[in-house]
């Protein structure tokens, strides 16, 4: 009843609130200012219009645009070149909208010479030469030796010039240069035709070879920044198009247009594809970055698809803190309204399940849906947040990014179980401790000392091997959620890491070494502080600490993993803060605003920037307390959002309009199965009464856990937990011994049975402990009926008790000797000694037969019971929270 | 059901015959495997061919036999007695002397047929009470169903299964100690490490301390608290990672004084030594020790209020004076050369605070060496030494010289797979560059330190000992004390190998070995010790008549001739907790080499002396004989263990039941150095091994040993490169060289010719005098064309009676096929 008064007026607030319509639309350019230097220079310019609602146009074609002063420049097209040096403008005017551009010139004299790091290798990017699917890999591959996506310019251009003298690179005739002959497709060539010698890259190429394959000067400019432009495209509507322009910014100042030159990639091609030019397409609604990479950078802008004929109106759901705003936000921006508030009853559930692993029992439920204070949803929280149940969850969070799990065969690494024992107990403690999450990492980053006695010394013992590369992999992706692996090889495809960046990071951990403790089990960490570099793959330079994507610390002759530590941690460090965030908000929503949580790339840019930077400012400014940012989640009208979805938010899957319906983890399931029939699971290494979600190390295990996907941290990768549904799954609850096991073994339907509760009774209380809700009104109906059929009517209960007798082999006995015995009765003379004696034991045993098949009785109406929890528990809404 | 049934019964069959055949007896464990001093116990020895157990022999004094005997029978759990396996358990009353030395006492069971592994007796001074756990009836795994003990008592436990938890009562009055100490680890099983946990608590639940390890026992921890009422505590102990069954352990739980340091660990022989006894939670309290008067190490357990601690701490006795820090003493600039002492001594002091160093100031002079052993955790304490020194008058930037390990050779550990404890001590082999004075530093390797973190820096002059230590055979991988004492049967020969190490440096000159304290009639032969020879086949014999008997022998070896005496000593590691692939865990070190006389085996081998040498790429089969005493009629098994270099030998060859001769196949290789060698053969009953974990019974003899000489070859030979044609002949012409004479005339044949290949005379006969020796080849249909290498020359020459054969020169011969004839595609 109260619900449904609640959703009343949260339609009526629906229903009053008008989208209100601004004032007109603006025009704007990109770049917003031209900058030409050289005499080859050249900008294109793109003209967007950007409507009240925030929707863009390109109208790059129908705008005008003219020069102020032509003695300066030239404008062809829609691209400026230059004449002579000098300052001017460009007028653009589009209907009655104008807007000015600055124009300058510089060096409109001079010649450029070709230059082989800025003209030639961003054509072997951009066709693609250099990528792994064709001569780009570590050490080049197919022949022709390239370096992945041009890491070593050097070594690129030793092996176009030097390794197969005249033929690659014919000076003589620079035509015939193979170079030349397989890209156009002259000789046979795998990667095919790649362009014809009209193409601007054809000339290029030639040019830099008629020019004799000159290398670089020392001074030659690098690129020192990217952009892509516009940052930001609404289409409304499918199949419009929006161009895009890429600028270059160099090291000696000068800006180029390298729209040509650059390749281009979508997060998502079905909602905005891009092609080789750079040219937007609108796809489905939603949204989605297009990414320019030129050089080593990757660069993205935003684009939002809305349908064409939206008559989007915002319910104007009120909010419950700053969370709402700024997922709100968003959903506007999207024109995604979200999802009524969820009941009292699936917030309970989902509380329950996400904050302590556990469902609520009947007391809890009965209390909290009896509970009239508005603010029963905050005390829950506040409540759950403190149950030692909560320390369990996120320790075993921290077990699976830590990686403890033991592996006794090799103890020299000092991964013994009675190392991770320690480990584990130590993680369990600082959470029970509520120790800060930045303190929390510092100890582990500076672990040091015996795998017994330290236990953070433990993070620098999880991987088989020490090597400071692979702890530096891991180090990034746990605390920082980036994934550096790519950049070990060659500078990241997709981000901006570089080889410098990634054996820079890794040179923290350089001087680490293992040696064994006054036992074979115990390992002791140690850091040789005079050995904290590691040498670059491609030059062999000596890397110094440098932490990733910021400063070179001063470090020599110390433990670096000190500034490390402090570095990492600190409340500036935004990819610390909201990689924890991002953590624990992914706890709560099934993904994370970046998904998954550990892959933090440009390329993988958040759902929602400004949520994300919020959580992690809030968190940084609660000085990492983890429980201050669940309390923020939880409350949040964006958590207590129903799983069920409107007519706008069905296909989000991404912005939180809604609660995302997500599949039990294993441990979850495992421990609400067991706590619902009341019985009890044994683990190995495991005290009795040890619950799945407290297993503390990754390689004990049951079949049920593995089947549903528990984490077996081996790596520090978020994709262990694995919570999809599979059939392997669906099988194991359906004919698995779990399951049919512990509804054997519960007395929960026995008991309830012994207190003489009806039918309904019984059913009503089976549905609030596995669903945390009552039946509806039919399920109830339609289940009693079925119990009463099955255990009222004498043919079917016969037939029930006839199936629960025949493995009794007792029974069976009993049975036959009564046979006999009547048998034996039917020849004796009546009266006779024997045939009394006869006939008392016949009685005592068919006494005993009617015992044994009224306790069948019994059992059998249980057991029919014991179907109804059998099919709740395969119900979908059981192994799912929502 | 059936068939199993029946296999079983073969199995059973089987083992009895094996059991039939003799051999050494094994001891899997003791139970209880301690007791008190002052009393008597009744101790269980488990294993298998334990029958007819005859002595029990101690390495230490305080333990005498009342009585030993054979379990024939036990009670069922109905009452009535069943029998027991033959050969596997043997009961034995201990008396444990008032006087007894407390801690582990090192013993091997004898029997008719030898000596079992050695095991460890552990005498505590507490009375022994027992668990009464009884499974699913009366547990003790909480405070309610704790099991009340009485304080100063030693409690025999057992944790029935992983998870099982054992809950122990102790009623103490305020300001008593509440302490316990497990035993577990220390007792030693053949595999995993009984690892336990200990916790205290009091009346209400609350966890007062807890305790997975400790420095003095590694995996056994101690505990110690104040009482901080009167009433009862309750002590917990379960494993230490819910993992492991049936672990025995002995809990010493009461208000012992349970020391975790004494400083200072050491004092001069004789010397009535001023002790500070650490780690009492009462405060530390000081105690005088009356050091004995022989150097080496001194058990001592402190005892306060009339009760010991119920284990000793070790403390060192040395030869010469202590010298004991005085801070501040952080840095070498801080110790006052006032202060500097002649070597040597033995420097003093705690690392008392995290980052703590300690510096001592001594003179030395030009030349002089020294070697520096920092004791720490050999001592039971936590610090984990590092030691430098600087000199004085040096640079101030002068690199120190720095150690924080030791190798085990430097301590006088034989090698051993896994790890001591005792290496992460250094030792520093120091020579003074100049005349003048040096720091020694010390400080912790991980930066901690604590009040309990006591050391010792022994400094003595540099010394080279050699110790003898018995080499492990490949069957120790899986029975590591196997073989590793001696069995002789009177009137038989044994033999085992014996190896050498040096604490320092290689030994130079020619060493002899010498048994030390060897029954009467029995005697050893070892060839000598050259260098670069650091294992040699050692031969016992036992003459006929010699009683059964067991002793304690030494192993040592001094120059030949000289006068100068080295250190030396038998030194063997027992292993024990097996963990992960081939490591242990537990290492007990022993200076005795444990010899039984038993009766006259079944069986003797003797081997006919070759009278001809062995030649350099030559091979040799070498006659022996089986002598078998009546009624023993298995296989004997033949081979030789210990092999000069070069010399490579057959597989075991087994002598089949019954038969009585058989040939050892000796081959040298071409770079096998000229020398005569003293050599046996090793036989043992039974056929050949299966695998390394083969754990067949044997009794093992030996041949007498005998000489081997290993001589150049008689002649080298020349082949030249030749073809041939497919159904023609030709001639192959070997130049000979003559390097050693031969009597009479040589057999020669050409050996390893390629199929298709015959010789037209299948032998030529040579002389002393041929310089070559011509054959005729001929090649059938069945040769295929191609080149062929490696063709030799067979040559067997008469030496001295003996026929030696000996293989020479490398040919290369190609075959080609029919002139003419187009090869077939």
């Amino acid at each position: 009843m109260r619900t449904s008064r609640f959703y009343l007026f949260t339609l009526a607030v629906i229903l009053i609130s008008p989208c209100l319509a601004s004032a007109a639309s603006t025009l704007k350019v990109f770049p917003s200012s031209v900058e030409l230097r050289g005499q080859d220079a050249k900008q294109a310019l793109i003209v967007q219009e950007v409507d009240d609602q925030g929707i863009t146009r390109d109208v790059t074609a129908t705008a005008k645009l003219r020069l102020v002063d032509p003695t300066l420049a030239t404008l062809k097209g829609k691209t400026v070149a230059p004449k002579k040096d000098g300052s001017t403008k460009i007028v653009i005017e589009l209907g009655k909208l104008s807007l000015e551009v600055p124009v300058v010139v510089k060096d409109a004299a001079k010649d450029r010479a070709v230059s082989f790091r800025l003209d030639v290798m961003p054509v072997f990017m951009k066709h693609g030469c250099n990528n792994g699917s064709c001569h780009g890999a570590a050490r080049g591959k197919d022949g022709f030796m390239l370096s992945l996506f041009g890491y070593d310019p050097a070594g690129d251009y030793f092996r176009l010039t030097r390794a197969i003298v005249g033929r690659r690179v014919d000076i003589a005739a620079p035509e015939k240069s193979l170079l030349l002959e397989k890209t156009t497709g002259a000789v046979a060539h795998t990667g095919g035709k790649l362009f014809d010698a009209k193409h601007d890259d054809y000339k290029t190429l030639l040019s830099w070879l008629t020019a004799g394959a000159p290398d670089d000067g020392d001074n030659t400019p690098e690129p020192t920044g990217v952009e892509l432009l516009p940052r930001k495209v609404v289409f409304a509507g499918k199949d419009q198009l929006q161009k895009t322009v890429v600028v270059a910014n160099y090291s000696d100042g000068s800006v180029r247009d390298v729209t040509q030159l650059a390749l281009y990639m979508s997060n998502n091609e079905a909602i905005a594809a891009i092609n080789k030019d750079g040219v937007v397409k609108a796809g489905g609604r939603g949204g989605a970055f297009v990414f320019a990479r030129f050089g080593k950078y990757t660069v993205g802008s935003e684009v939002i698809v809305l349908p064409t004929d939206d008559k989007f109106v915002w319910p104007k759901a009120p909010e419950h803190n700053y969370i709402d705003g700024l997922v709100f936000d968003k959903l506007k921006k999207l024109h995604l309204a979200p999802s009524e508030l969820a009941t009292d009853a699936a917030f309970l559930r989902r509380l329950y399940l996400d904050l302590i692993g556990l469902p609520p029992t009947r007391e809890e439920y009965d209390s909290f849906l009896a509970d009239i204070d508005p603010k029963k949803r905050a005390k829950l929280i506040d409540t759950l947040i403190e149950r030692p149940e909560f320390v369990d969850m996120w320790t075993m969070k921290w077990g699976e990014l830590l990686r403890i799990r033991a592996a006794n065969n090799q103890p020299q690494y000092g991964r013994d179980a009675k190392a991770m024992f320690s480990y584990a107990a130590w993680v369990k403690d600082q959470m029970a401790k509520n120790r800060p999450l930045n303190e929390f990492a510092a100890e582990l980053l500076v672990g040091t000392g015996s795998n017994f006695r330290s236990p953070p010394s433990n993070l620098y013992t999880a991987s088989e091997r020490l090597t400071p590369e692979k702890t530096a992999e891991d180090i990034a992706q746990v605390f920082l959620g980036t994934r550096i692996q790519c950049a070990q090889c060659h500078n990241h495809p997709f981000d901006r890491w570089t080889l410098d960046d990634y054996y820079g990071f890794a040179a923290f951990f350089a001087g680490l070494n293992l040696k064994r403790g006054v036992e074979g089990r115990e390992v002791v960490v140690n850091n040789n502080n005079a050995a904290n570099t590691v040498a670059h793959p491609v030059d062999g330079r000596r890397m110094k600490p440098k932490f990733l994507g910021g400063a070179i610390p001063e470090v020599d002759g110390q433990d670096p993993r000190k500034a490390l530590a402090t570095w990492l941690t600190s409340p500036e460090n935004a990819a610390f803060s909201q990689t924890m965030a991002n953590i624990i908000w992914s706890h709560f929503f099934g993904r994370g605003i970046v998904e998954p949580v550990d892959d933090v790339r440009i390329s993988n840019p958040p759902s929602n920037k400004e949520l994300l930077e919020e959580l992690g400012k809030k968190l940084a400014g609660y000085g990492f307390d983890k429980k201050k940012l669940v309390r923020d989640i939880c409350n949040s009208r964006t958590y207590q959002l129903s799983a069920t979805p409107n007519a706008t938010n069905e296909l989000d899957e991404a912005y939180f309009s809604h609660s995302y319906v997500r599949r039990l983890r294993a441990e979850v399931l495992l421990d609400t199965i067991t706590r619902v029939t009341g019985t009890e699971d044994r683990f190995n290494l495991s005290p009795a009464g040890t619950r799945a979600v407290q297993i503390h190390t990754g390689e004990v295990t049951n079949y049920f856990l593995t089947t549903f996907g528990r984490a077996p941290r081996e790596t520090p990768c978020s994709c262990e937990v694995n919570r999809e549904a599979n059939l392997s799954q669906a099988l194991h609850l359906v004919n698995g011994d779990t399951i049919t096991q512990k509804i054997a073994q519960s007395k929960l339907i026995s008991g309830l049975l012994a207190d003489k509760k009806t039918t309904e009774e019984v059913i009503v209380e089976l549905y609030i402990r596995t669903l945390s809700r009552k039946p509806t009104a039919d399920e109830l109906k339609r289940l009693a009926d079925i119990v009463r059929r099955e255990t009222t009517e004498p043919q079917r209960l016969r037939e029930l008790v006839t199936i629960l007798l025949k493995p009794d082999v007792n029974y069976a006995r009993v049975e036959e000797r009564i046979q006999t015995l009547k048998a034996d009765l039917a020849k004796l003379p009546k009266g006779s000694k024997e045939a009394i004696s006869v006939g008392k034991q016949l009685e005592t045993l068919e006494q005993q037969q009617i015992a044994a098949r009224k306790r069948y009785e019994s059992t059998a109406v249980a057991s029919v019971y014991g179907d109804i929890l059998w099919g709740l528990f395969n119900s979908t809404e059981f192994t799912f929270n929502h | 059901m059936r068939v199993s049934h029946l296999i079983l019964a073969f199995a059973g069959l089987l083992s009895c015959v094996a059991a039939a055949d003799a051999g050494t007896p094994r001891l899997a464990r003791m139970y209880p495997p301690g007791g008190q001093k002052g009393t008597t116990v009744e101790v269980e020895f488990t294993g298998k061919y334990l029958e007819q157990p005859r002595e029990i022999l101690f390495y230490e004094p305080g333990i005498t036999v009342e009585s030993l005997e054979m379990i024939e029978t036990v009670a069922a759990p109905n009452g009535k007695s069943q029998p027991v396996e033959a050969g596997t358990r043997v009961r034995a009353k201990l008396k444990v002397a008032a006087d007894c030395p407390l801690g582990p006492h090192g013993l091997r069971l004898r029997t008719s047929n030898g000596l079992t592994e050695y095991h460890r007796f552990f005498v505590g001074p507490f009375p022994t009470v027992e668990e009464n756990e009884i499974t699913n009836k009366a547990r003790n795994d909480t405070r309610e169903t704790a099991t009340a003990v009485p304080v100063n008592s030693t409690v025999l436990g057992k944790l029935n299964d992983a998870t099982d938890v054992d809950v122990y009562r102790v009623e103490v009055k305020r300001g008593q100690r509440v302490s316990a100490e497990i035993e577990a680890a220390r007792l030693g099983v053949d595999r995993g490490i009984p690892d336990l946990h200990l916790t205290i608590y009091d009346a209400n639940g609350k966890k007062l301390a807890a305790a997975d390890d400790s420095a003095l026992f590694v995996q056994d921890p101690v505990l110690s608290i104040l009482a901080d009422r009167d009433g009862a505590y309750f002590v917990e102990v379960r494993h230490s990672m819910y993992n492991g069954a049936g672990d025995i352990y002995r809990l010493h739980v009461g208000t012992f004084s349970r020391p975790t340091g004494i400083y200072p660990a050491g004092g001069a022989v004789g010397e009535q030594l001023k002790v500070r006894i650490i780690g009492d939670p009462k405060g530390s309290w000081d105690a005088t020790v009356t050091l004995p008067a022989t150097a080496g190490d001194f058990p001592f357990a402190a005892v306060t209020d009339g009760v010991s601690a119920p284990s000793p701490n070790r403390l060192r006795v040395s030869p010469f004076p202590n010298v004991l820090e005085a801070e501040p003493n952080d840095s070498p600039d801080s110790v006052s050369s006032v202060v500097a002492s002649t070597l040597p001594v033995a420097f003093n002091g705690i690392i008392d605070k995290p980052g703590d160093v300690d510096c001592f100031r001594f003179r030395a002079k030009k030349g002089e060496q020294f070697r520096f052993h920092a004791m720490a955790q050999a001592l039971g304490s936590p610090v984990d030494p590092v030691i430098w020194i600087k000199s004085v008058s040096g640079k101030p930037n002068a690199a120190a010289q720095r150690v924080s390990d030791s190798r085990a050779n430097q301590l006088g550990f034989a090698p051993a797979g896994g790890l001591t404890r005792e290496t992460h001590d250094p030792v520093l082999e120091f020579t003074a560059a100049a005349d003048g004075e040096y720091v020694l530093g010390i400080e912790d390797e991980r930066g901690d330190g604590g009040n309990d973190y006591v050391y010792r820096i022994e400094v003595r002059s540099e010394e080279n000992a050699i110790y003898t230590y018995i080499a492990p055979e490949p069957e120790n991988q899986f029975q590591p004390q196997a073989r590793q004492n001696i069995t002789v049967p009177a009137g038989n020969r044994t033999t085992f190998q014996v190896a050498v190490f040096t604490t320092n440096r290689p030994f130079t000159g020619e060493l002899e070995l010498v048994g030390v304290n060897l029954p009467k009639g029995v005697t050893i032969h070892a060839p000598k010790l050259t260098p670069g020879l650091t294992k040699v086949p050692v031969v016992v014999e036992a003459e006929a008549g010699v009683a059964p008997q067991a002793a304690l022998i030494d192993l040592i070896v001094r120059p030949v001739g000289g006068k100068e005496s080295i250190p030396s000593g038998y030194r063997q590691m027992i292993q024990m907790n097996a963990y992960g692939n081939n490591d242990y865990y537990l290492h007990a070190p022993i200076d005795k080499l444990a010899l039984a006389v038993i009766e006259a085996a079944p069986f003797q081998v003797q081997v006919e002396e070759p009278k001809s040498a062995l030649v350099q790429n030559g091979e040799m089969a070498l006659k022996f004989k089986v002598v078998r005493e009546k009624g023993y009629e298995g296989p004997v098994t033949v081979q030789m263990e210990w092999k000069p270099t070069g010399i490579s030998t057959t597989t075991p060859v087994t002598v089949p039941a019954g038969e009585t001769e058989g040939t050892y196949l000796l081959g040298a290789s071409r770079n096998a150095t000229a020398a005569i060698h003293n050599v046996t053969l090793t036989a043992s009953s039974g056929g050949a091994r299966a695998g390394y974990n083969d754990s067949s019974n044997r009794t093992y003899v030996a041949t007498q040993p005998f000489k081997l000489t290993i001589a150049e070859p008689h002649v080298e030979a020349r082949i030249p490169r030749t073809s041939i044609e497919r159904g023609k002949t030709t001639t192959l012409v070997c130049k000979l060289n003559h390097l050693q004479p031969f009597e009479g005339n040589a057999t020669a044949t050409l050996a390893r010719l390629p199929r298709g290949i015959e010789l037209v005379e299948a032998t030529r006969e040579i002389s002393g005098k041929d310089k070559e020796v011509t054959f005729t080849l001929r090649a059938t249909g069945d040769a295929l064309v191609g080149n062929y290498q490696g063709i030799v020359l067979d040559l067997t020459v008469t030496d001295k009676g003996q026929s030696v054969r000996q293989l020479s020169g490398n040919g290369v011969l190609r075959v080609d096929s029919e002139r003419g004839v187009t090869p077939k595609k």
